[in-house]
Order: C-alpha cells, then structure tokens, then sequence
C-alpha cells in the first residue's frame, strides 16, 4: 500500500519534470524556459554583454572591434582571413538564430522545428529548387580558391561562436522552439543568397497572366494590363544610347498556341511590393559640393532587423555598410573611394513550361516528339514529432517541377516545370567581394559582372565625382512576350535563347540632370533594344523622386534625407480631383460631406497625424474592389488584376473601354455610381475602425499600424504601431507590414565617406537587449543616426572614449 | 523547531544553485529528493514545503534580481507572449514552477523512504502467518 502511494507520486512527479522540459504545441518546455540559470532568464541584458577581449585560436593575427554606440562593430584584422571569419564570429554574435532559422526556410527545412504547420510550405521550397540552386551556387564558386577561402573563414567564424556557447547563452528563439544551433556550412550562405532571390522576383504572375488573357482574349489583356504607360519615367530615360548597340536577335517559334494555366498557385508569393528606392545626386545638385547617395530597401519588415551594420578594415581594404546576416562581405554600403545602394530592377526572371508526361508514372516528358527522362531528386522533409515525408521532385530540362499531381495540380499527366535564373550556377559572391574594394566606376562596374540574381538597379557615386547607375542581372534574352505566360514545355523552341550580354545591360553614367535614381519603374522605354517585361513596375515613387530632384539646387543632408521620409502622394495629387469631380455629393449626409470637405483641401501627404488618407486610400481601394471584385472573388481560377494605376489611367482617358459588355466586369453604369459606392464603403470602413478601437485617435498612423513581425511570429517579440507616415507608391513606402528595412545616405568628400543611416530595429537580435529595437524612434520621425567610418590608423591608436566597448582578439 | 528546516531549505538552495550551474534545470529534484530520503520524521507536508519554498524562493529571487539589475525588457515580452498581465507574473511563474518540482521531488524522497520502512513489517507478519 504504501509503496504503491510512493510509487503513483513518484511517478506524477517524473511525469510533470519530463512535460515541463518538452514542447507541447505551442507551449515552449516550460521548465527549461523560466529557469533563472539557465531559461530566457539569461538573455535579458543591461546592455551588452560583450567582454574585454576573447581568445580565437584559428586567428591567424589579433584583431580587434570597435563597438560604437548604436552596436555597431567595426572590425580590424591583419589580414582577410581574419577579417571575415570576424565578420562571421560578430554576426552569430548578434544574429545566429535569425542566420540559421533563414537558412532553414530557404532549404525548406522548418518543419523540422515548426512539425505540421510549415510541411506545405517547405514542400514548396524544395520544389522551387533553392536548395539546388545554392548547390550549383556552391558547385561555381568551387574554383574559386578566393572566394573559397572567404566563405570558409566566415564559415569557421560562425561555428567558432556556435561551439562557445551552453544552453544558458543560445539565442532565446531557440529556448521557445526548444531545438539547438546547427553548425553553419557554404551551402547555408548560398541558401540565403537565394532565399533572397526568392523574396524578389518570387512574385511572377505568369499563370494569373495565361488565365487572364485566356478569358479576355488578347485585345483587352493588352488594355488591361499595358507593358508600360505613356507617362511612365523610366530609369535610363535618353533615347539615343542605344543607338549603336549590336543586338543579339532572338526568334520567336511559330505556331504558338495558347496554353491554359495552372488555376491557382499553390504557394504563398511574397509581398510584389518588395522593391526600394536609390538615388544619387551630383555635386553640381548639392550645397557641399559633393554627391550623395541615398538607399532605402523595401522588405517585409521583420525583427530581428534584416541587415547588421558594421565595418570591415584589413590593411588592404575599409569598407562599411549593411551586411545580410549569413552572407560575408557588405552588401550595401561604402568604402574609401565610392558609394553604392540597391534596389530591386523587378525585370522577370521566372518562366513556367507546361509538361505532358507519358504516363502516371511521370518519369518520361513530352519534348518535340520525343520522351525525355525526368531526373528524380527525393526530398526528405523532417518533421518534428512526426515520421518524415518523402516528395519527389523531377528535374527535367526546363528545371524543376514545382506543381503536378502531388502538389496544387489535379491532372494527372500534367506538370509545370520552373526555369529560373536561380537555378544557373552563379558568383554573387565574388561580385559583393570586388565591389567592396572597388576604388572607381570602372572597378565596380568589372566587379558587378559577377552579379547574375536577384536582378537589383545599382546606384554609385565616387570620391571623384562620377555617379552612376547599373542595372545589373543575368537576364534571358527573350522575344516579345516571352515568359509573360505559361510556356510549352513539349518544344523546345521555347527555351531561352541565351542571356543579353553584360556590356548590353542598361547603364547611366553621369547624366545630363545631375542625378541618378530608381525605384523599380522600368528600366527603359521601349527603344531600348530588348525585351525587358517585369511583373510590377513603379509609377509613382520615381517621378516623385524626379519631381524633387530635377529642379533641385543647394541640396543639404536635411534635405535628402528627408526626402526618404517624405509621405507626398502623387496618386492623391493626379486622381483624387477627378474623384471628387464624379461623386455624387447630393445625397451624402452632414458627416459624409465633411470628409468630403477635408478631402478637397488635402495637400496629399500622407503624413502620420493626417486622416484624410485615410478615406483617401480606402476609397481608391474600393474603386479598384469594385471594378474587378469579379477577378477578385473567383472560387477556383486565380486572375490578373489590373494595377490601380492603371485602373485609373482607364477611368481617366478611356472611361468607356472599361465599361464594354465583352469585360463583363462592371456591373455599374457609369463613373459616378462606382465613385460614390465607393466613397460610402470607404466611409463605412473607416466608422468601423472608430468603433473597433474606440480609445485611439483617427490618424493614419494608427489606421494603418505599420508592425515589424518577428521571424518567428512570436507575440511580444513584434515592434507594434510604428508611428511613420508613407504608404505604397510614397518614396516613404512604410505599409501595414513591409517597408523601409533601412535608411542609408552617404555622402562621398574629398576625404572619404560621411555616412548616416538608421532601421527598424537595431542592431542585436536579442529581444532582451536594448539595440535590439532601439532606433525605431527615430525611423518613425525620418531622422538619421550619423555613422563613424574609421580610418585603418584609428585602431592602431588608443580607443576613443566614446565607444561602448573596444575589444582585443587575440590568436 | 523551524530552525532545522530553515537550515535544510538554505542547503537544498545553495546546493542547487551550485548543481544549476552545471546541469540543466531539472538537477533541482536531486538535492529536493535527497532531503526527503535523509530526513528523520516523515512530515510529508513540511517536507513538501521546505522543497516548494527553497527552490520557489531561489528561483523567484534570482529572476526579480536579473529583472531588477537589467530592466527586464524580455520579461515584459513574454509576459505579453503569455497574455499575463505584468512582467511580474513571469517571475512568479517562474518561482512557482520551479517550486512545484522542488516540493514534489522532496515528497517524492520522503515516501520512498516511508515506503521502504515499511516493507519491513509486511514481511514479518507474511512470514508470522505462515
């Protein structure tokens, strides 16, 4: 009896020690996450904890760090190897959880942490290829001894930190997951190169697009969906520079027909707004005389901040700037001589072919009369708690398979292979590498031929005046319309037909207006020689930035860096007249008109205090809503949708176009009726927002809540109500969720670099740390923190007082 | 009378600390289990809480000193992450859990021993029986 009560509670106590140390749904091991020693309890810190000086082994000489005091290190080695296995030691540092947690993403691997919930979409990862493609990534940089050695000191530099580390010092998101760091390899650092590609040109809409025109026929898609539009300013806007271009010609194959598409994508796309603003004004523009270059990348916004600041100084190069955490070198930044910053160029990367297999099987494709052997690559994905799925990928000439009958495709013999310039083998890495010790144009423009994807618009400026802009990827040289819709897989007359060499890739050098910018509008009109379609080409934020710069002088710092924040809509200022023009205000009420008043003598900012954008957005969303609510609602087919540029440009010049039977879309009978309806579901939408957040003011801040999401979906984690005006197609482009992931200006004096910068975030990944949201106040107000660029000579002195910390490396 | 468990609650204390700093956190049911083995009179309560209130206690002080010393800025998150009303309750959370398994540990060790005195005499009076 009595051994019997021993043993029951014996048991419940074994019982209640093993729950409280496992993960049971989302309930992290509750004993292990709230033990003082050794639970989250030891991420929470002062300030930083960073020591004196630490001991590395594989160093070849010292080195130390700087740490200033917005965190962040500036680096000094004896040499490269030790500078990038520093740069890989700092970086986990700071950032491991977040490295090895995109790393995982990309390799379709979080179902090893997350079980269920993500098994669709690693099953769509694996299916696009990215671990493939950073295997080719790998295969091309194998001969590359530099490169080589540069990856693997990063490589070391990281797993030197990992293997410091206990369970009381590991990155608390992996004390809630319950799982442990996992060594960092090569492959990892090319996954995240192409988890990037993936985030921006992901967005294709080649299936929407085949849908599309299969319902409207090609007359009306070509009206719906025009390739550019008459006001568009594109990048490189001069006529004449391709004069005398010898154009590599392409042939399109005859006797097309058109193909059906797959209904609906199976995977999630990431936001098409992913894209950014640059710009560098000469010092023709500027009051100091010098150029300046200015950078905002626009990303989903997540925490831990995308980018990791720092400084990288051996004696043979200095360079400064925004580092991806996973990847080495600088991506974004500055060195001694020159300048650079990226945006998205949005040109299509992505085509889908169309396969007919020979049987249920699907090992044998149809391909000009003849049936090809599919190369069959298994992918295993783990799954926690669970046995592990296996999926089979075929490979076949065009690329991987993503969609067939074992994922988002029904039809049997049917499948839908992706080529896509991520899968080619390539060398970013090396182009980063080169520019990062680019002393001029010409350095940087040899250095940016490595460069094949993501396809990014390059914006340089130099010490010694040039400013220049490349539009820089590996792009396929297409015929007209190629790779706007699905493609057949079952010739082979529709694969691309070589890339357009590099020396044709569009470039501006030191223009006649004193500046350079882009903001993924197109590249260039149509007399540039190729065929250069994108997904989603911006008309709004760059002729804005031309608005501001062309009749520009005397530009100060203030000035440009205000710039970044500047909330002025140019939508509002060209639509919402004409808006006002066709509502009918006779039956409106007395609350109704007074927006109606206030919208009238808005001057179209969408600043932070502002509510008239907020009725001013929700009503042009609605006109778009009920134009196309028809392509919007469809059960089963997913459809192009016009873009509200366009939507506008229709109702503006060609209002009757848009009415006609054969669209069968709009039910309405005229601009009136559509531009009232929508006023009222505007003014309908916005009172329900007062009533559901009854204690907050009515601003546009509040309205749209901009938040930056943890990676890992963590509530509490989040930066919530960021206070920042802007909105999509604003230079200031902050949205609900995706925006500026940093803002970066620098200005390029005779002696050298003075830069300011500032993100949504911080610099530390760990949610106990002060850096790690500490510059979010003044991202909300547009403000820059100025950035010390350290000369070689200062680490070999005594550390200036103001640091936060200097540390010694020793070997 | 107390005085005695003051001095077993501070050892079992000191001796996990030590013990935590090698060990994962669920060492705290040793020293609790040998208490409730080694101690004399089977008072299981008493024993259940000298467990209960020296590892609720280390624990519950040691979390309000890092919240104290370093502005706590996580415990606020993952009080928000728990839906808890304050950072507070993290603390607390903390100190209970931790002195539920201390507490059931302690009782653990003192009903082994309790059931192990008394097989004796179940088998003398099996044997007399016979």
């Amino acid at each position: 009896m009595r051994s019997s009560i021993a043993g029951i509670i014996s048991a419940f106590t074994f019982f209640c020690i093993v729950a409280l140390d496992s993960k049971i749904n989302n309930i992290p091991p509750l004993g292990r996450f709230l033990d003082p020693f050794q639970g989250f309890w030891q991420n929470e810190v002062k300030n930083e904890k960073l020591p004196e000086s630490i001991q590395l082994p594989k160093m070849i000489s010292e080195g130390v760090i700087y740490y200033d005091s917005l965190l962040i290190p500036h680096i000094y080695s004896e040499n490269e190897h030790d500078l990038y296995y520093l740069q890989g030691y700092v970086t986990a540092r700071h950032r491991l959880w977040q490295m090895d947690f995109q790393a995982m993403a990309a390799a379709g691997r979080l179902s090893e942490v997350f079980g269920n919930l993500t098994v669709k979409y690693d099953k769509g990862m694996r299916r696009q290829g990215l671990q493939y493609g950073a295997e080719q990534f790998i295969k091309s940089i194998k001969n590359d001894k530099k490169m080589m050695s540069v990856l693997n000191a990063y490589t070391n530099g990281v797993n030197a930190y990992i293997d410091q580390l206990s369970y009381a010092d590991y990155p608390v998101e992996y004390k809630f997951f319950n799982y442990k760091p996992e060594y960092w390899t090569p492959l990892k650092t090319a996954l995240i190169f192409k988890f990037i590609q993936y985030s921006l040109s992901g967005p294709d809409y080649d299936f929407e697009n085949t849908n599309s025109l299969r319902h409207l026929g090609k007359k009306n898609f070509d009206l719906l969906f025009p390739e550019i539009l008459p006001f568009q300013e594109p990048i490189a806007n001069n006529d004449s520079i391709w004069d005398n271009l010898e154009v590599i010609e392409v042939k399109a194959p005859q006797n097309m027909k058109l193909l059906s598409g797959l209904r609906k994508h199976a995977v999630e796309k990431d936001d098409p707004d992913n894209g950014s603003n640059n710009w560098v004004v000469s010092g023709s523009k500027t009051k100091s005389g010098n150029p300046i270059l200015c950078n905002d990348p626009h990303l989903s916004l997540t925490m831990p901040s995308i980018w990791f600041s720092n400084q990288l100084t051996h004696p043979k190069g200095n360079v400064m700037g925004m580092s991806i955490p996973g990847i080495p070198c600088i991506v974004v930044g500055f060195n001694e001589d020159i300048a650079w910053g990226v945006t998205s160029a949005r040109r299509d990367d992505r085509d889908w072919y169309k396969i007919l297999f020979q049987d249920k099987s699907r090992t044998h494709y149809l391909i000009d009369n003849y049936w090809s052997k599919a190369d069959l690559r298994i992918e295993e994905i783990k799954i926690r708690d669970k046995e592990a799925l296996l999926d089979t990928v075929r490979y076949t000439r065009w690329g991987p398979i993503v969609y067939d009958q074992n994922f988002g495709s029904s039809d049997q013999k049917e499948g839908y292979a992706l080529r896509w310039t991520a899968h080619d083998g390539s060398r970013e890495l090396r182009s980063l590498y080169l520019i990062n010790h680019a002393k001029d144009y010409k350095e940087f423009d040899k250095g940016l031929s490595y460069f094949s994807g993501p396809a990014l618009n390059f914006a340089f400026a130099s010490k010694d005046s040039t400013i220049a802009m490349n539009i820089q990827g590996r792009f396929p040289n297409r015929w007209k319309n190629q790779g706007k819709f699905v493609l057949d897989g079952t010739r082979l007359d529709t694969k691309w037909q070589g890339f357009i060499p590099n020396e044709h890739n569009i470039r501006v050098i030191n223009p006649k207006s004193g500046y350079v910018s882009s903001a993924n509008e197109h590249p260039a009109n149509n007399n540039y020689p190729y065929y250069h379609y994108g997904q989603y080409f911006e008309y709004y934020r760059n002729r804005r930035i031309h608005q501001l710069l062309d009749s520009a002088k005397d530009l100060t710092i203030d000035e440009l860096s205000g710039m970044m924040n500047d909330n002025y809509s140019l939508f509002a200022e060209e639509n919402l007249t004409f808006m006002l023009e066709h509502l009918k205000t006779i039956d409106l009420s007395d609350g109704q008109k007074s927006i109606y008043t206030e919208l009238r003598t808005w001057d179209y900012y969408y600043s932070p205090q502002n509510s008239a954008s907020i009725y001013f957005e929700e009503w042009a969303k609605s006109v778009s809503d009920i134009i196309w609510d028809e392509f919007h609602n469809h059960p089963s087919k997913e459809y192009a949708i016009p873009t509200r540029v366009n939507t506008f440009y229709l109702l503006q010049h060609k209002p009757d176009l848009i009415f006609i039977d054969e669209l069968e879309t709009a039910k309405k009978e005229n601009i009136e009726d559509i531009m009232t309806e929508a006023f009222l579901a505007a003014v309908k939408k916005v009172d329900q927002w007062n009533t559901k957040n009854p204690t907050l003011d009515l601003t546009w801040a509040n309205y749209k809540n901009t938040m930056v999401q943890h990676l890992g979906r963590l509530p509490g984690f989040n930066i919530e109500n960021v206070q920042n005006g802007g909105y999509r197609g604003i230079v200031n482009a902050t949205k609900e969720k995706h925006g500026p992931s940093f803002r970066m200006l620098v200005e390029m004096t005779p002696q050298g670099p003075e830069a300011y910068q500032v993100m949504p975030g911080g610099q530390s990944g760990n949610a106990g740390s002060p850096y790690y949201d500490n510059m979010i106040s003044k991202f909300e107000k547009g403000e820059l923190y100025k950035v010390i660029f350290f000369a070689k000579d200062d680490y070999l002195k005594e550390p200036p007082q103001e640091l936060l910390k200097s540390e010694r490396i020793k070997n | 009378m107390y005085n005695n468990y003051i001095i077993y609650g501070a050892s079992i204390a000191i001796g996990s600390s030590l013990l935590q700093l090698f060990f994962p956190w669920w060492i705290i049911a040793f020293p609790c289990f040998a208490l409730g083995v080694l101690k004399q009179k089977q008072n299981f309560l008493p024993i259940f809480l000298t467990g209960f209130i020296s590892i609720a206690l280390l624990w519950g002080v040691y979390a309000a000193m890092i919240q104290i010393y370093t502005g706590s800025e996580l415990s606020h998150r993952v009080a928000e992450m728990f839906k808890l009303p304050s950072n507070d309750f993290v603390g607390i959370i903390s100190a209970l859990i931790g002195g539920l398994t201390g507490g059931l540990s302690a009782l653990c060790g003192a009903l082994i021993k309790w059931a192990s005195v008394d097989l004796k005499p179940v088998e003398k009076t099996n044997t007399s029986s016979d």
